[in-house]
């Protein structure tokens, strides 16, 4: 089980080459990431292959300038390790069976539904704040178990990106009821966007 | 990079815009010739973000004469105001001659307009004098005031490039900062239509002498006779000529429509990708 938990969004635009994303959600950001500080950092979020990722941070692949790096690493991997910036931290693509102890400050990166409103990505599917609704609310909980029986297929359906982050996550997390604190919950461009943090 | 009496611009595609002080110039017609309304387009296209404000007292065309005393009544007073209320921005006047340059200098003004090609060369160490800048313009030769009559060069873009990298390096051994320096090809001045579109299309062998590019297109008659439109009607040619230019490499554009000629530069340059967007979340939420 680890010893604190940071949660963020992945949108591609906090990627640095794409502008780094709005000064206010970037901020809100790096405040839940602050209360991993002293811990061995842990990157977790959707990967190609479960387990230990090594690669470079690169968001050519969503039109910015420059050449391709070889290993470019998955967007929620990337825009965590960038929220991370120069600080020591290791990079781990959910759905594995790997131990973390208490020493571990995990940084969840993952999104809710990409279908919220009418101009969402995904176009507006009712259900969808039901969905996030839920969502926060067990991230609010600081509750493991909650996080880990969001329901898969709807969630598939609604295309939240987090799903898998969120479900290895609620295993590292153990059993333990956190002292949970909910920064953001929002949907400001159509995506469900969660900031919490459990400590 | 571009500075003029200390004040540096930045590296994005740059708007100089028009004021005329004039009764009688091609497009506004006098609308700005009364003190209050040139301060007022002056304010105005400030706002809406020139980086260069150029003020001229006699018109280009041919017409009524105006003497080197008229001119400097029409301008100075202007660029007193105008250094005064605007500090920061590069204030510009459009002239041909060195006396009128000297007086405005001295009030304050950052860089000599001097549209017709110097026929007075000691412009040149006037505008050196007071550590300013000065536009090179290639007027085909002609005498200021005067159009274009059956005229013919065997390959037009190299008679410019031979006398703008000519005049610049005159103005540089004057003692003008090369940074101050700029080139404009002069559209329309000494040029049919014809000559005025080939040097549009290759502004890149101006662009590739190095020194920056002035492309003075504001709804000028080689527009007017591409679409058979009156100035009135200019304004989508002139930025059709625009992003022509900027996409290759042209850096400041003297126009009477500031605003939407901002916009154009600001599109070409995020196409260039010299600027980013100011906005990009679509497909990246």
């Amino acid at each position: 089980m680890v010893g604190a938990l940071a949660f963020v969004p992945s949108p591609p635009f906090l990627l640095n080459a794409l502008g780094g994303g709005p000064a206010s959600l970037r901020s809100l950001c790096l405040q839940a990431i602050s209360v991993l500080e002293g811990r061995d950092l842990v990157v977790l979020g959707a990967g190609d292959e479960p387990g230990w990722v090594k690669g470079t941070v690169d968001a050519t692949a969503w039109g910015a300038r420059g050449e391709r790096a070889p290993d470019p690493l998955p967007l929620a991997l990337a825009v965590g390790s960038t929220l991370l910036g120069d600080r020591q931290h290791r990079l781990l693509a959910a759905g594995g069976l790997e131990l973390l102890g208490d020493d571990v400050g995990l940084l969840v990166v993952g999104d809710g539904s990409a279908r919220r409103t009418e101009k969402a990505p995904g176009h507006l599917d009712p259900r969808a704040a039901g969905y996030d609704a839920s969502v926060a609310a067990a991230l609010a909980a600081g509750d493991p178990s909650l996080l880990g029986s969001l329901d898969q297929v709807l969630g598939k359906d609604l295309l939240v990106g987090g799903l898998a982050a969120w479900c290895s996550a609620a295993v590292h997390a153990g059993e333990k009821r956190w002292d949970a604190r909910v920064l953001l919950d929002d949907a400001p461009y159509g995506v469900g966007y969660f900031v919490a943090t459990w400590t | 990079m571009l500075q003029f009496r200390g004040k540096v611009l930045p590296d994005s595609s740059l708007v100089m815009a028009i004021v005329n002080r004039t009764p009688d110039s091609f497009f506004d017609r006098g609308a700005t010739f009364g003190l209050q309304a040139a301060l007022d387009r002056v304010d105005q296209v400030v706002a809406e973000g020139a980086h260069i404000v150029d003020i001229g007292g006699v018109k280009a065309a041919p017409g009524v004469e105006v003497s080197a005393a008229e001119e400097a009544d029409r301008v100075l007073e202007v660029v007193e105001l105008v250094r005064a209320k605007h500090p920061g921005v590069v204030l510009s006047v459009d002239t041909y001659r060195a006396s009128v340059a000297e007086l405005v200098l001295a009030a304050g003004a950052d860089l000599v307009n001097d549209a017709w090609g110097a026929p007075e060369p000691e412009t040149f160490s006037v505008a050196a004098s007071f550590g300013a800048g000065i536009v090179c313009t290639h007027a085909g030769h002609l005498p200021p005031r005067t159009r274009p009559h059956r005229i013919a060069y065997p390959d037009v873009v190299a008679d410019v490039v031979t006398t703008l990298t000519g005049l610049a390096e005159q103005a540089a051994a004057a003692g003008v900062l090369r940074e101050s320096i700029l080139i404009d090809p002069g559209h329309d001045f000494g040029k049919n239509t014809r000559h005025s579109l080939q040097l549009t299309a290759r502004t890149s062998d101006l662009v590739a002498t190095g020194w920056p590019v002035l492309m003075a297109l504001s709804r000028k008659d080689f527009v007017g006779e591409v679409l058979d439109l009156l100035p009135d009607d200019r304004l989508e040619g002139t930025l059709a000529a625009t992003a022509v230019c900027a996409w290759q490499g042209a850096r400041v554009f003297r126009a009477h429509d500031v605003a939407a000629t901002l916009r154009v530069l600001r599109m070409v340059d995020a196409i260039r990708g010299t600027t980013e967007p100011l906005i990009s979340v679509r497909g990246l939420a």
